[in-house]
């Protein structure tokens, strides 16, 4: 049951903001009289017209404040000071604070209201994680084993409710010529597919068939549209409408509306069509990982670049990013025809390293599903058992689907590592190097966890019991 | 030196504050030359102050240029030798002179008949020109202005009534050596920047001292220790471009033998950062400065000529930047009676063991003399007078072997020549420490002493071994004296010689050779304003905050109060905290 009076705090970016969606969409179900309040970068402000409605929205003017703040601390205070007036005002009986940062930590301090999510301890110093949160950081630490969609992440922090589903992706309109949105731009270099590249999609992609292309994107990325541009034959260019920069926030969902298909990296808009229920090809690769912030819901498309050092992460240097070059304008056109036809079968064969996923639902949420048939390895069994122990730790039995087919060598595997989790064959770390990391990762934060909250022996015990249902699990699939 | 005489007498009845400053300067470095004309003219730093060939005439050409009318009153700004003055005073001008440089000052009174313009009080030197009327006429003689732009800027804006204002903070990078006499030095200095208020934070290698010793000794070929040390120092330099690149200072201090090599010079230049490199060696002694030099934007020397001309000749910026003392570090102190018995002593050394000082000190082995310091292997007959076995002292130590001894002898270290080294000419850090310690002390002659202390009145001054045991006699007999003088030293030192003194000149240096390189940022509001809007009074914050130094306290420094607290936190705290974090900008922190 969601209370009456609910505050969501959600002040990243765009992608964020779009994938905080299912959790408002499961606090409105959960209590369809109860307000239910908002606070976001007031730049985001407009788009949430688009997802679950709110009865009070707040707009924090991060990027101002942020630019204000050296030289007149004074005007930042008294801003800050009345929007807390503001919040407290509101007589909030819950806040689920979404965001790792010291910014939203003191925010949901100072509002005052029992927290969900990241909690203030220690007077509003430390970060206080639920054991939901804790587990999913745990599983963060290998991040290749991940099973969890950030935006399950967020919707299992409210009580289990009568939810509609995300919407799909819709069929693509038959007879018509098809509009296909191409989102250049994402927030690092490292998760952006190169210009070239996408021109070359461009060029395959209309050897097949005739299409029309909107680019669409921020200002900041006319850049990259020039040079998509550039590549391009003129009769091609004609078939190429430019929006980048020329569109505002609040006439983005129309555009991705408009379109059959919406290609593009790890970045915002990619999710605001997957949420508008516009078909998604998630072009994957660097820091970006389909488990964790693939398109949401079922029907979509990620092609995934997988060498051996996916997922890295943003800030590690790279001498030679190939990942992105993996993803070839070829492979990218099948998939995106695949796609068009609503066919599930005639997907590309598939060069090494890359894998094609198939975005779905299980009870617990999204789930990427390889459509290459190829057999699965250990890591991604183990990556199953997490997320079989995930749904337990939502209160979700049985909502994770048992794993098809397991060859006999990695039924061994399985066995053994059950071994190591119930301490039989070695220590927890020197088997298969980080298969059961999180298991170690998770035991260090509940202590840790255990001790800031005054309840270490419960912490412990929550351990231990999850780590023997992990081993259950696996013994289970060995048999 | 009749005029001279004359010059003195008129101005000791109108000025004896100035007449007496005058009379201890020593004549500035600059050079007369006689003109075609006869009259002579001046050569400063490698320019004329007067026509080479009729300075009279220039005078009066640029007089009657002025247009001034009988009685207007107008400033003017350079004395040179007082002939455009003279000039101007024969039309009838009602004008004072304001004339930057000391030494220059006193070479027109000892060669120009200046009684006109003194008599009547009207000639101001250095920044002393508080009482001039306000508004005036300012007008310039041209090569002063040329050679003294800070200063002309700064006489105009007063004439103006402008306030200088605030021209904003500036990011300072401090580099330190690994080791030595200059390691101290690159602490005092971000010290005194930040004194200054501006931002300054020091990059220490102390820590890699031990690496380097490793590496020396790690192998027995010169060229492989040359390798491993060029390696070691490549790897200081990306650490120094690490940090440049993340804390994006605008200007790069470097101290003396911290590891800069022109290719890091030039990568520095690259990211845009002024590159400042104070040179606080003895130029002869340590010669690597050819190769540094000319890479860096504006190098600071203790020496004047020749080394600037060497420099100039070297296409290098260069600049004169005296020595000065910490006086947070070195200040007068009381001991303890047992701190008295191990530091104390009737003379006392405090220095590492330099040739000439090994054989200078063989002269004084009759007095109750303790030498502190390291590299005295091997003392022969200074053996007894050594005290540690020759370890290193630190400052913290040195403070009180000053405080605890009578007379503190300070000999500058030569190499080559022993004893007194009649060539001296910089002034070594100890002048200035003892001096901010309030503690006696008996100096070799250096030729720039006078400029910073009057010999004999603040400190006693040495030429040979003889004058220095009589003086160690003298004064050892005479401790009221000693106490007068380490008072008189003490404040003179406080007044002009301290780091933040030093450094606030280093930074109008910068500004002078580099105009426009040097773009202020806005200083950030004093955090205590924000407490006072947003705390009450008595509020224990609020309380901290206001016993601090005005401008010492950051909100980071609240903020991290405020995290080491137990007391939940209240809106105050909160409100501080968040400003602070939107301070430090989005992109840190994962959302």
């Amino acid at each position: 049951m969601t209370p009456k009076r609910v505050l969501v705090l959600q002040l990243a970016r765009l992608g964020d903001l779009v994938q905080t969606w299912p959790l408002l969409r499961r606090l409105r179900a959960g209590g369809p009289q109860a307000r239910l309040e908002l606070v976001c970068d007031a730049g985001l402000a407009a788009l949430t017209a688009w997802g679950p409605r709110l009865d009070g929205l707040f707009g924090l003017e991060m990027r101002d404040l942020a630019a204000r703040a050296v030289r007149e601390p004074a005007a930042v205070g008294r801003r800050l000071q009345a929007v807390l007036a503001e919040l407290r005002r509101q007589g909030y009986e819950k806040v689920f604070n979404l965001n790792f940062s010291r910014l939203s930590l003191l925010l949901t301090h100072a509002v005052g209201a029992p927290a969900r999510g990241y909690q203030p301890l220690l007077g509003g110093r430390e970060f206080g994680r639920p054991p939901w949160l804790a587990y999913v950081f745990a599983l963060a630490h290998v991040r290749r084993l991940n099973p969890l969609h950030l935006s399950d992440v967020f919707r299992h922090l409210a009580p289990v409710a009568p939810e509609d589903p995300p919407p799909g992706a819709a069929r693509p309109s038959p007879g018509r010529e098809p509009l296909l949105a191409l989102v250049p731009g994402t927030r690092h270099p490292k998760r952006t597919w190169p210009p070239a590249a996408f021109a070359g999609f461009v060029r395959e992609l209309s050897r097949h068939t005739p299409v029309r292309f909107l680019l669409v994107g921020t200002a900041g990325e006319r850049p990259l549209g020039e040079a998509i541009l550039r590549e391009l034959s003129a009769p091609l260019r004609e078939r190429v409408h430019n929006l980048l920069g020329r569109t505002g926030l609040g006439e983005l969902p129309e555009h991705l509306l408009e379109a059959d298909l919406v290609v593009g990296g790890d970045t915002g808009a990619l999710h605001l069509a997957a949420a508008l229920g516009v078909a998604c090809l998630g072009l994957y690769f660097g820091p970006a990982l389909a488990a964790e912030t693939g398109p949401y819901g079922p029907g979509h498309l990620v092609l995934q670049a997988e060498p051996p050092c996916h997922p890295c992460r943003e800030g590690d240097p790279c001498a030679d990013p190939f990942c992105s070059r993996l993803l070839t304008p070829e492979l990218a056109a099948r998939a995106a025809l695949a796609l068009l036809a609503g066919e599930r079968g005639t997907l590309p064969p598939l060069p090494p390293q890359v894998r094609l996923y198939r975005s779905s639902l299980d009870g617990l949420g999204a789930v990427y599903l390889p459509g290459d048939g190829r057999p699965p390895e250990a890591a991604d069994l183990a990556a199953a058992a997490y997320r079989a122990v995930a749904g337990r730790l939502a209160g979700l039995n049985g909502a994770v689907d048992r794993p098809g087919e397991i060859p006999p060598d990695l039924k061994a595997t399985l066995a053994r590592l059950a071994g190591v989790v119930r301490g039989r064959n070695g220590d927890l770390a020197a088997a298969e190097p980080y298969l059961l990391l999180p298991l170690k990762a998770f035991r260090a934060e509940a202590v840790r966890q255990g001790t800031l909250q005054g309840r270490r022996a419960l912490w412990e015990e929550l351990a231990g019991r999850l780590a023997e249902e992990f081993a259950l699990l696996l013994e289970a699939w060995a048999a | 030196m009749k005029v001279w005489e004359s010059n003195l007498a008129c101005l000791r009845e109108v000025n004896p504050a100035l007449a007496h400053q005058l009379t201890s300067v020593p004549a500035g470095e600059a050079e007369l030359r006689p003109s075609r004309q006869g009259p002579p003219t001046l050569v400063v730093m490698g320019r004329h102050l007067h026509s080479a060939y009729d300075p009279q005439g220039e005078a009066r050409d640029w007089a009657a240029a002025q247009e001034v009318a009988p009685g207007e009153k107008v400033v003017v700004f350079g004395l040179g030798l007082g002939y455009h003055v003279l000039a101007l005073l024969e039309r009838g001008a009602d004008l004072w002179v304001v004339e930057p440089s000391r030494g220059t000052a006193r070479l027109a009174l000892e060669h120009a008949d200046l009684a006109p313009l003194l008599r009547r009080d009207r000639l101001r030197v250095g920044r002393d020109y508080s009482d001039l009327p306000r508004p005036a006429r300012l007008v310039a003689h041209p090569p002063t202005r040329k050679l003294f732009p800070g200063d002309f800027q700064r006489l105009e804006d007063f004439l103006a009534g402008n306030d200088p204002g605030d021209p904003g903070l500036l990011r300072l990078l401090v580099v330190s050596p690994l080791y030595g006499g200059s390691h101290p030095i690159a602490r005092y200095c971000t010290r005194g920047f930040k004194r200054l208020g501006q931002e300054a934070e020091l990059l220490d290698f102390a820590g890699f001292f031990p690496a380097y010793k490793v590496v020396q000794e790690v192998s027995g070929r010169a060229q492989t220790r040359h390798h491993l040390t060029s390696e070691l120092l490549r790897l200081l330099g990306e650490i120094v471009l690490a940090k440049v690149r993340e804390w994006r200072p605008e200007v790069v201090f470097f101290l003396a033998q911290a590891p800069a090599d022109p290719s890091l010079l030039r990568a520095l230049k690259a990211e845009g950062v002024v590159t400042a490199y104070w040179f606080v060696e003895d130029f002869q002694v340590f010669p690597y400065w050819r190769e540094l030099a000319p890479e860096v934007d504006l190098c600071f020397t203790l020496q004047r000529e020749p080394f600037l001309e060497e420099l100039a000749a070297l296409g290098a910026r260069a600049a004169f930047l005296p020595l000065a003392a910490d006086p947070e570090i070195y200040r007068p102190l009381s001991l303890t009676p047992e701190e008295e018995a191990r530091y104390g002593a009737s003379l006392s050394f405090v220095g590492a063991g330099y040739p000439n000082r090994r054989q200078f000190f063989q002269g004084l082995l009759d007095f109750p003399f303790k030498i502190w310091g390291s590299d005295w292997d091997h003392p022969g007959p200074l053996a007894p007078l050594i005290q540690y076995h020759g370890a290193r002292v630190s400052d913290e130590e040195a403070v009180k072997i000053f405080a605890a001894s009578r007379i503190n002898l300070n000999l500058h270290s030569s190499p080559w020549c022993s004893g007194v080294n009649p060539e001296g000419d910089y002034l070594n850090p100890r002048v200035f420490d003892l001096a901010a310690a309030g503690a006696f002390q008996l100096v070799d002659w250096r030729r720039q002493l006078p400029e910073f202390f009057a010999p004999d009145e603040e400190v006693a001054v040495f030429r040979t071994l003889a004058e220095a045991r009589e003086k160690i006699a003298y004064y050892l007999a005479h401790p009221q004296v000693r106490e007068e003088m380490a008072a008189r030293a003490r404040r003179r030192c406080l007044a002009e010689h301290t780091y933040e003194k030093r450094l606030a000149r280093a930074l109008e240096l910068l500004a002078e050779h580099l105009p426009g390189r040097l773009p202020r940022r806005p200083r950030p509001p004093d955090p205590r304003d924000f407490l006072r809007e947003f705390l009450p009074p008595g509020h224990p914050l609020r309380d901290y905050a206001e016993q601090a130094a005005p401008g010492s306290l950051t909100l980071a420094d609240l903020v991290e109060r405020i995290r080491s607290g137990s007391e939940p936190l209240g809106e105050p705290e909160t409100l501080l905290w968040l400003v602070h974090e939107f301070q430090q900008g989005l992109d840190r922190g994962r959302f």
